[in-house]
């Protein structure tokens, strides 16, 4: 709920009771005040009927009085046969009446009733609106108990259903003095009645009972006491004018206060609420709605902070202040944090996490508007043994260096080719590997250059102020849309791309081709199947005839690895011995043909017929050599073939230089009974001093090398190289013998043993043909066609 | 008021040497002519007291100090029943007055015994000529009044009169007992005194109300509308009678029997009824004379008057007032107070 809502949730219900309250006391007070009135009123009318009727009943008395005291009334007794007297004195009265206009009425009536010798009215004189009229019985019964109740005056009042009332003013005269009888005589007496109807009391009792809703009543006693008010007044000495108003007249009365209460209650209530409404809003939600809005501002419109307008004063400039303090830290803490997240710290240019996502923006965008990505893998060379040799403060100072002098390459670059700076990014993939990602370039040859500007950071190795160190750089290059759609398929690919330019020889470029990828998928391929199968399945052992030259006969077979893969087929030891070697699988593969090799000495020694020399590749790069060594020995033990018997040929392109690990190692194996042979001479670093020291008993002439040196301007060197190894104690094989010539030849420069085509294919034990070696030449040369 | 102070005033007279013969008598109803040329004759004054309702001059009757009036006018009901009371003086002893033999046999018969016929007439209605073109032909001019005369009635305080167009109008006799005719009447009546404009005597009205001149027509005596004309200074006012009938009144003379001045009263009587005063007399105050005689020798124009002397076929459709019974006058008394009390509130 906002301050607003609040601030109404809050005024409302407060305003409410207290107005409520308020009203309430009011019209408790107003109750009161009006209960009090109203009976002030009602004593009031009470008292002005009691006087009109009063006045009424004054006059009546005194009216009949004065008619009993007119000579009209004596003659008319008199002279009662005298119809004149009649009518003379209703002349008289009507006369006199006439004039009294205070006493309006709407009847009057003269009566003169004899009882002696019967009931008998004398006289009858009215003067109302109906001429016809008699007197009413009521009026008769009232001169009846004069009468009878022996009282000689009284008056009465006679009220009939219609609302209409007369006051009977009676009195018994003697007919002869006119004067009040003796009581004895009472009822010899003639009874004189003046009636009135008090019209006005008759009208002002109708507007107090329309007005009140009032009962009105005349009566001895007050009737009994019931809800609402009450007024009383006496009308005379037994008569009383009671006026009795019902509690609904009150209500009446009250109701419209009520409401008239509720409405002023109701509108005030409103006007100070939406006035309260208004001001706390206007001086107190209004500063922190715009501090909300101004906080939320920051967030829309990419503000650094909020504005200050309170100037830190009252709460909410505190509030603002403190927001301001504590966003500044904040987005500063922020801004760390995203630099050291976007930012590799020691080359402060972007991270992996950073070109990442950068890639993805710029493919969103280069799909969207076909344009062309292109993704610079670096990976440095030999920076390990930087490391390893001169330890990590170098490394590191290195890898500082070269990302200076690469942002600036790269600047050089946006500026010739005309890129714009944004649309490339450099960053530090990892270790030694950085990227360079470019967008938005128009000439295809952007890439290239940019990569080879990169590659003559590295003209003479790498200089910087700690020195210079052969560091370079294998750079792979992939481009969007044609080697990949997606991050991954670039990254991994310009990484391949790497990857090959390394294997190519390091400090070059390599574009990612799909051969690239035949190729690294194939490699991938027997990395895996290499790692999978079973080595006995797939494996298989070939064996090449080691002639000796004297005596043209078999006296050794070298043994090489073949293997036919189920998924990939026949796989080249060229293609996956390197890769075996490069993966560590080399120790498996070697206790492989190891053992097989061994095994299969029996069953070659009876091909064979005799006993021979099993000569078997080891890759050098072992770590272990002791271990090679113990399972050789087991080996040779457990299939029972004289150690003597087991040549291990190290293959010396693996050996960078002369290691005395290597020299022990190998006496290790020496010791053992193990003959060591030298491989591959005359294509890689043999050093002359592994060539003195290492405990080798044979020496192996590369075929590559023997071609070249056979040729007829190289071929004297062969001789002395021959007596040069011989002179060591080395046996010297020469490999890559395919000519009967060649034979010759090397035959007459003292090679000890020769190997070829010329002898044999390397074949299965099955297919071994031992009986003459060279007469399969031609065989063999045909054979040549088909891999086996 | 009046009456109490002429009274007084007569009173004084008494104590002068010449007597005074005192008349009770309507105004204008006895010439002035003929009054100043008895006196001037006898040598005696004659003093008139006047009224204006026969009512009134009952009640003078009864209630006057003896010895006061000596002739009255009265009508032929007050002449029967003062005469059966002993309070008129017997024609019979009318004696050196032989002049009253020559009344009408017929006229006298009405007057009874106690009094001689003095002038007659018919009851009808006086109308302004001016404002009332057409004469009014029925008691309902009256009755139901057009819009042009609503509010311009004048009414009677009589309580024969005052009934007496209801009655006629119903074909009833002016003097029903009845209380249902009666009654009938007093609605009738009641019914359009919004549309009275007085109860009061049309020459009394004329003579001292401001509105007079609202009247326009009247309940009235034939031979009124000539005092209405003077009175009003200008000769507006005609009588007629109606179709309905009229009614056919005789005012009788009579000599009160105590009046101590009984001779020159008769004197005087004897006087008015030779046949040129009373010819003189009668067409003086413009009422018929009773007298033959007298008649003959009025002006022709005067006789040939319908208004004064009614063609027959009109007397023949008359009425004529009788005594009623106590109980019937009270009755029609309370009635005719109803209806001015009605009228005044």
């Amino acid at each position: 709920m906002n301050l607003s809502k609040r601030a109404l949730v809050v005024i409302i219900p407060v305003l409410l009771v207290s107005y409520c309250v308020a009203a309430l006391s009011v019209y408790s007070l107003l109750e009161n005040t009006t209960k009090r009135l109203e009976q002030s009123r009602l004593d009031l009318a009470a008292t002005e009927l009691a006087a009109s009727f009063n006045q009424y009943s004054t006059f009546g008395e005194n009216y009949l009085l004065t008619l009993v005291g007119k000579p009209a009334f004596r003659r008319m007794i008199g002279e009662h046969e005298n119809v004149y007297h009649h009518v003379a004195l209703g002349s008289s009265i009507e006369a006199t009446i006439r004039s009294f206009k205070q006493h309006q009425s709407n009847k009057l009536s003269f009566a003169v009733v004899e009882m002696k010798p019967k009931e008998k009215e004398l006289y009858y004189f009215e003067l109302s609106d109906d001429p016809f009229a008699v007197m009413s019985e009521a009026q008769k019964q009232t001169y009846r108990d004069m009468f009878s109740a022996k009282s000689p005056s009284g008056w009465s009042l006679i009220e009939d259903k219609h609302g209409k009332a007369e006051i009977v003013i009676s009195g018994i005269i003697d007919r002869t003095t006119y004067r009040r009888p003796i009581r004895t005589l009472l009822n010899d007496g003639i009874a004189v009645q003046f009636s009135i109807e008090p019209s006005n009391y008759l009208v002002l009792k109708q507007k107090i009972e329309d007005n009140y809703q009032a009962i009105v009543t005349t009566g001895g006693a007050a009737p009994k006491k019931i809800a609402g008010l009450h007024a009383s007044q006496r009308l005379g000495k037994d008569l009383a004018v009671h006026i009795a108003v019902p509690p609904s007249y009150l209500d009446g009365r009250l109701a419209a206060t009520r409401v008239l209460l509720f409405i002023i209650s109701l509108l005030f209530f409103i006007f100070s609420s939406l006035l309260l409404y208004r001001l706390i809003n206007r001086y107190i939600t209004a500063p922190i709605k715009a501090l909300e809005v101004e906080l939320g501002s920051v967030q829309t419109d990419n503000k650094s902070n909020i504005n200050l307008r309170h100037s830190g004063q009252g709460e909410v400039g505190r509030l603002e202040s403190t927001f301001h303090k504590i966003y500044g830290e904040l987005s500063r803490s922020y801004l760390k944090t995203k630099e050291l997240a976007e930012h590799d710290p020691l080359t402060k240019l972007h991270n992996l996490t950073y070109v990442s996502e950068l890639v993805q923006e710029r493919l969103i965008e280069a799909r969207k508007n076909d344009g062309n990505i292109a993704l610079i893998y670096i990976d440095l060379d030999n920076f390990k043994l930087v490391n390893d040799k001169y330890g990590h403060e170098v490394g590191d100072a290195l890898l500082k260096a070269f990302a200076a002098r690469l942002n600036n390459v790269i600047r050089q670059v946006d500026l010739v080719c005309g890129i714009n700076p944004a649309d490339t990014t450099l960053g530090r993939i990892a270790g030694d590997e950085f990227a360079v990602i470019i967008s938005h370039f128009e000439d295809k040859d952007v890439p290239s250059r940019i990569a080879q500007r990169v590659l003559s950071i590295f003209d003479k190795g790498f200089v910087f102020e700690q020195g210079t160190f052969p560091v370079s750089a294998s750079i792979g290059i992939s481009l969007y849309p044609e080697d990949g759609h997606t991050l991954s398929q670039l990254l991994s690919n310009a990484d391949h791309a790497m990857y090959q330019a390394k294997n190519s020889g390091k400090n070059k470029i390599s574009f990612y081709s799909k051969e690239l990828a035949l190729k690294l998928r194939r490699r991938m391929d027997i990395e895996r199947e290499l790692s999978v199968i079973d080595f006995d399945d797939e494996f298989h052992l070939v064996y090449m005839p080691l002639v000796c030259s004297k005596s043209n006969q078999i006296d050794g077979f070298e043994v090489l690895l073949r293997w036919t893969s189920a998924k990939l087929g026949f796989v080249g030891p060229d293609e996956f011995i390197p890769i075996a070697e490069a993966n560590g699988m080399f120790v498996n593969i070697d206790a492989w043909v190891s053992e097989a090799a061994i095994k299969s000495y029996k069953v070659l020694k009876q091909r064979l017929g005799r006993d021979f020399r099993l000569s078997i590749n080891l890759s050098s790069a072992q770590l272990n050599m002791n271990l090679v060594a113990v399972g050789l020995n087991s080996l040779a033990e457990q299939y029972q073939v004289p150690t003597q018997n087991i040549q291990l040929e190290m293959t010396e392109t693996l050996n960078v230089e002369y290691s005395k690990q290597a020299d022990a190692l190998l006496n290790v194996l020496c010791d053992s009974g193990f003959k060591i042979a030298i491989d591959d001479f005359g294509t890689g670093y043999t050093a002359l001093l592994q060539l003195v020291e290492y405990p080798a008993h044979m020496i192996k002439f590369d075929k590559e090398f023997v071609d070249k040196a056979m040729h007829p301007q190289n071929r004297s060197m062969l001789e002395p190289l021959v007596s040069l190894c011989q002179s060591q104690g080395l046996e010297v094989t020469v490999e890559g013998v395919e000519t009967e010539e060649g034979v010759n030849y090397l035959r007459s420069i003292g090679c000890d043993y020769l190997q070829g085509y010329y002898f044999g294919l390397p074949a299965k034990i099955d297919d071994l043909d031992l009986v003459s070696p060279g007469k399969h030449y031609k065989t063999a040369k045909a054979g040549l066609a088909q891999p086996q | 008021m009046k009456l109490v102070v002429t009274l007084m005033l007569v009173c004084l007279c008494d104590f002068a040497l010449a007597d005074t013969l005192t008349i009770l008598n309507w105004e204008d109803y006895l010439s002035e002519k003929t009054i100043s040329t008895w006196e001037k004759r006898s040598g005696h004054q004659v003093a008139q007291v006047y009224f204006d309702n026969d009512e009134d001059r009952d009640n003078v009757l009864v209630t006057h100090k003896e010895q006061v009036i000596d002739i009255a006018i009265i009508d032929e009901v007050a002449s029967n029943i003062f005469g059966q009371k002993g309070s008129l003086l017997p024609i019979s002893s009318y004696t050196n007055a032989p002049n009253i033999s020559s009344v009408d046999s017929s006229l006298q018969q009405i007057c009874g015994k106690n009094s001689v016929p003095y002038l007659w007439g018919t009851f009808g209605i006086a109308y302004r000529k001016d404002k009332i073109p057409v004469p009014p032909s029925s008691w309902n001019f009256l009755l139901q009044p057009n819009d042009n005369v609503k509010g311009h009635i004048g009414l009677m305080d009589d309580f024969t009169d005052t009934l007496a167009p209801a009655l006629m109008q119903m074909n009833k006799s002016i003097n029903t007992e009845l209380r249902s005719d009666l009654k009938q009447a007093f609605d009738m009546i009641k019914a359009i005194l919004p549309d009275v404009l007085t109860f009061e005597y049309g020459i009394t009205f004329v003579n001292a109300d401001k509105r007079r001149n609202e009247l326009y027509a009247a309940l009235a005596y034939s031979g009124d509308q000539f005092s209405l004309n003077e009175k009003m200074g200008k000769d507006v006012w005609a009588f007629t009678t109606v179709q309905e009938g009229t009614i056919f009144w005789v005012d009788c003379l009579a000599v009160m029997a105590d009046s101590p001045r009984k001779d020159i009263a008769l004197d005087f009587i004897n006087y008015l009824y030779s046949s040129q005063v009373a010819a003189e007399n009668s067409e003086a105050v413009r009422v018929a004379t009773p007298i033959d005689a007298a008649k003959a020798l009025q002006s022709q124009e005067f006789r040939d008057d319908e208004a004064i002397y009614p063609p027959v076929h009109i007397l023949s459709k008359s009425q004529q007032y009788e005594v009623l019974s106590p109980g019937n006058i009270l009755l029609r008394n309370r009635i005719t107070s109803s209806l001015i009390k009605l009228h005044e509130s």
